[in-house]
């Protein structure tokens, strides 16, 4: 197994014995003599470095060095990598160019430039997994390509020139002078093997399968995977171009499961099986580690193109439909599905590489919830992502292990804190919230990516529904965190109603326009209540205040774990009732469809104070104006209100949860932060 | 006697009895939740008659029953959370269909409603929900039946039953409850859930003796809860002003053995009485658990000291 440390040139000086002033000028050029020489290191350390004046990486520590033109010796150990980086850039700013050691070597986009270069001294020298300044990583690649209804990493074929831009290249150099009936085996590690495949592209451009999973199976367990493969003298002399494909993301950080990465390693030997030497592999072996891409889910703050919902509701398709005029998201509701609860469903979300340039490249990647609403595998949600989603640069795919779970396993109840840096908190990229109860392979998964976990588990398991965006929201804020935290409020509620007691309106009714049966008279009657008659319900007043003190519980995990300051957290207007579970009374206002600087809340159907909803007056004063510096520019949001009541409140949810939004990878790259 | 004379004479036996049946209200086979056909005849009687009148004027409140989807498949399948469940809808429906769902739970079944286990059982929960929160003694009968003897004994259908107990909340009730209270009685958790719905000071004493003592767990979690629940000053001050004295001793009291509970326990325990000691919002709270550290070890006034910062927010502030 490789190591990946960084080497730093402190440990040269003290072998050299010299002074900690020393000529660092003069060493770099030795360095680079020893490079063109090729005399590398192999004499002189157990680690022979590939990189020359760069001293490398450690490589294949361990196993006789990754090969090493001008390797490290002086780093003994072979600690670490990126020592010319360190160099380069603070003292030396005119790096002597690298030059690529004679030999078959592998040769990776390391550098994270989307491209390999043999002048890359990261591409050429860097073995291990991935820090945060070098390593390379490869796709799932389960989006649809050539859309034929499949994952692409689920047949064996490349599925065309869209699909190759997923692949990631891996170059074994070419040897032009590689003697007579030198031959080489590649391979690759058996615990990758079912996880992944590597494709070699022939001569005529085309793409033959050369490692990994060996056939058309979904389930990796069952699939079997080829471990090695033959290069020839010609292969070896000409060069060989891979192209690596993950077929599903790393699911757990449990030492049991597959950590995410592939080691490909390349034995040259003669035609007695005897290692063939060269200055970039003096032990014929070389190995070089890539990991899968994490997932990344997305949050309020991301740009999203699309919406999607269910077409079913008239009035809530009006409202969303207006929301989104003129914002250049898409919005073309379903009508073939038989869920209304568009949120719940799918958790949208993305994975990437380095492209061109090193901007991220990748694809949308949408994961489908265990269960649906109705018996058969042709109703679980995985089935809509397939017949709606999946296709060129859409992946979709399952965290579940068998369609099972409840409630909390909707991604109502999975959320993210959109991206921060504060202090010792680095979720540039946000970090993942999700309620209590899930099934365990969720959290198993989300930590696993560990870009956007560990998740924080704030308790839900009071709701009847369960779900986290009951009572929580995020938006945008000119602050430090550059976002605010909504969060549902009983209290507040409460003394909005009380304030206008005080004021004499308490007569003024609320769900003024809504039906309720009236047995006294036998007929539907309005459904208003009064402010005074609200307050005076004791059932109401304790579910209310039971779910402030459990929602002020969801408050303090949420402290504790992202360390809000008082001021970062806005609180939104609701009462409570109690089914069993606590549930929204008011229809829930904090859970919001937000995209850019627009809101989209329930319509509160409050008391009427002077023509005005009460309500809506309030939030407005919260969300819409410079007060909080909420909005992109610190001015406000722009709050829309949608005629959710018989569409999704009385069915338990809000707009948030008949809603879900998509768009492209975040163009903010996962991999500084090298983990 | 051929076949055929057989056949025309079970006919006419047939529609004869087909007469009786739509003349008559459908027979007591027992409703969602209880056996009809065991519980005292006079009573059964009595709710007939009060039906059969209601019927006559209301006929409507009945047909409005039968409107509620969410404890039947076709309903709660597109609901968010897709199980059983017509509380909120039952609830909505108002103290106007208290004689409907009484006739539910008790006399028939509705049909329509709830087919499967697990649907009956949501019913059961929804009605004795609504029932209680009618708080029309009427019902007391009833809801004691079930919980008495009820057809499910499982833990949701008695608590519900043991709420809608104490929110009717007479004397004979909470009689009842305290009764059930006691160690070793099968049906105390329910009994400790209903006392937590009687508003009363006899009711808070009570529970607090009960939290003084050695309990299980599951008991003084539940004895916390209740506590909590009673103690509500959201509660109280629906009520109204004339509640405001009786509320602050209940809440008193409430707060002083959720305090204990908090210092001299740990896990569910200690969350549940927090909880309790937020539901009672009482001036002096922070003043009283700082003052029990001494009651309590390291890990114990180290919750104390979390508990106070963490939920600054929700605690009233002490008395100057």
């Amino acid at each position: 197994m490789t190591r990946t440390t960084r080497l730093r040139f402190a440990p040269k000086t003290a072998v050299v014995g010299a002074p900690v002033a020393v000529d660092l000028r003069a060493l770099m050029a030795l360095w680079a003599v020893l490079t063109l020489v090729g005399c590398g290191t192999a004499t002189t350390s157990p680690t022979t470095n590939l990189g020359g004046d760069a001293g490398g990486q450690d490589g294949v520590a361990g196993d006789g060095g990754a090969g090493g033109a001008g390797g490290d010796g002086a780093t003994g150990d072979g600690t670490g990598a990126g020592a010319d980086a360190a160099v380069d850039a603070t003292i030396d700013t005119t790096p002597e160019p690298f030059k690529a050691p004679v030999g078959a070597f592998f040769v990776t986009d390391a550098d994270r430039d989307g491209v390999l270069s043999l002048t890359s001294k990261i591409d050429a020298t860097f073995r291990g997994v991935g820090t945060a300044e070098s390593g390379a990583s490869f796709l799932a690649n389960l989006d649809d390509d050539d859309e034929d209804g499949l994952e692409d990493a689920y047949d064996l074929q490349v599925n065309g020139a869209k699909d190759e831009l997923d692949l990631s290249r891996v170059q074994i150099a070419p040897w032009k002078d590689a003697p007579n009936g030198t031959t080489a085996r590649l391979g690759l590690d058996s615990v990758a093997g079912p996880n992944v495949r590597v494709w070699r592209r022939l001569s005529d451009g085309t793409w033959k399968l050369a490692l990994g999973a060996s056939a058309v199976c979904k389930d990796v367990a069952q699939c079997a995977s080829i471990e090695a493969t033959g290069l020839t003298t010609n292969d070896l002399r000409d060069g060989v171009e891979l192209g690596v494909e993950g077929r599903r993301f790393r699911m757990s950080a449990d030492p049991k499961s597959w950590d995410g990465t592939v080691s490909l390693s390349l034995d040259v030997t003669d035609t007695a099986g005897k290692p063939v030497a060269s200055a970039a592999l003096p032990s014929g072996h070389d190995e070089v580690m890539l990991r899968v891409a994490p997932w990344m889910t997305f949050g309020n703050l991301d740009v999203f193109d699309h919406v999607d919902s269910a077409s079913y509701y008239q009035t809530f398709v009006k409202g969303i439909k207006s929301a989104l005029a003129n914002t250049g998201i898409e919005y073309k509701p379903y009508s073939t599905w038989n869920d209304q609860w568009t949120q719940d469903m799918f958790n949208t979300g993305y994975t990437t590489i380095p492209g061109p340039g090193g901007v991220p490249h990748g694809m949308r990647a949408h994961h489908a919830r265990p269960w649906g609403r109705a018996a058969g595998a042709q109703w679980l949600p995985i089935e809509f992502l397939r017949s709606r989603y999946l296709g060129p640069n859409t992946a979709i795919f399952t965290v579940y292990k068998k369609p099972t779970g409840s409630t909390y396993d909707s991604y109502g109840n999975h959320d993210l804190a959109p991206g921060f840096v504060l202090g010792d908190q680095n979720y540039p990229l946000g970090r993942i919230v999700h309620g209590t109860g899930t099934l365990p392979e969720y959290k198993a998964f989300y930590d696993a990516q560990a870009i956007q976990g560990p998740s924080v588990v704030v308790k839900t398991s009071w709701l009847a529904v369960g779900h986290i965006d009951e009572t929580t929201s995020w938006v945008p804020a000119q602050t430090p965190r550059g976002w605010k935290l909504l969060m549902a409020s009983d209290s507040l509620g409460k003394e909005l109603l009380e304030e206008q007691v005080k004021k004499g309106n308490g007569a003024v009714k609320f769900f003024v326009g809504l039906k309720n049966y009236d047995p006294k008279t036998d007929k539907l009657k309005d459904a208003a209540v009064s402010i005074e008659a609200t307050l005076a319900d004791v059932d109401l007043m304790q579910w209310s205040q039971e779910a402030e003190v459990e929602t002020a519980g969801q408050r303090v995990t949420l402290v504790d774990e992202l360390m809000f300051k008082d001021d970062e957290i806005v609180e939104i207007p609701l009462l409570t009732e109690d089914i069993g579970g606590k549930v929204a009374y008011l229809p829930g206002m904090v859970n919001a469809l937000v995209f850019s600087n627009t809101i989209v809340m329930a319509d509160p159907f409050g008391p009427l104070i002077d023509g005005a909803d009460l309500f809506k007056i309030y939030v407005d004063g919260e969300l819409a104006t410079p007060k909080h510096g909420i909005g992109l520019d610190g001015q406000g949001m722009t709050t829309v209100y949608v005629d959710d009541y018989a569409s999704y409140h009385i069915a338990l949810g809000e707009v948030h949860c008949g809603t879900n939004p998509e768009g492209e990878p975040a163009s903010t790259p996962w991999w500084p932060l090298g983990r | 006697m051929s076949d055929s004379k057989n056949w025309r004479r079970s006919g006419k036996a047939l529609a004869f009895l087909g007469t009786l049946l739509s003349a008559a209200p459908a027979l007591a086979a027992g409703g969602v939740a209880i056996d009809g056909r065991s519980l005292p005849a006079g009573e059964v009687q009595t709710l007939e008659r009060d039906i059969r009148a209601y019927k006559a004027t209301n006929p409507g409140a009945f047909d409005a029953l039968r409107t509620v989807r969410g404890c039947s498949e076709a309903g709660y399948r597109v609901a968010r959370n897709p199980v059983p469940n017509c509380s909120r809808e039952l609830r909505r429906l108002g103290p106007g269909v208290l004689l409907p769902m009484l006739e539910a739970l008790a006399l028939r079944e509705p049909t329509g409603l709830a087919t499967s286990e697990a649907e009956k059982r949501a019913l059961g929960h929804a009605l004795l929900q609504a029932i209680g929160i009618a708080r029309d003694t009427r019902a007391l009968p009833w809801v004691e039946a079930v919980l008495l003897r009820g057809v499910r004994r499982d833990a949701a259908t008695l608590g519900f039953a043991g709420e809608a107990i104490g929110r009717i909340g007479t004397d004979a009730a909470v009689a009842l409850l305290i009764r059930h209270s006691v160690a070793g009685d099968p049906l105390r958790l329910a009994a400790i859930a209903g006392l937590g719905q009687v508003r009363a000071l006899p009711t808070a004493q009570h529970l607090v003796g009960l939290a003084t003592q050695q309990q299980p767990t599951e008991v003084l979690r539940a004895i916390a809860r209740s506590l909590g629940v009673m103690g509500s000053s959201w509660a109280w001050r629906a009520m109204g002003p004339k509640a405001h004295s009786l509320g602050l001793q209940v809440r008193a009291e409430a707060a002083g053995a959720l305090a204990l509970l908090f210092v001299l326990h740990g896990g569910e325990i200690r969350e549940e009485a927090g909880k309790g000691l937020l539901m009672t919002e009482l001036p002096g709270t922070r003043a009283m658990l700082t003052n029990m550290r001494s009651l309590t070890d390291a890990d114990g006034a180290k919750a104390i000291d979390k508990f106070l910062s963490d939920y600054k927010r929700l605690l009233p502030p002490d008395a100057p």
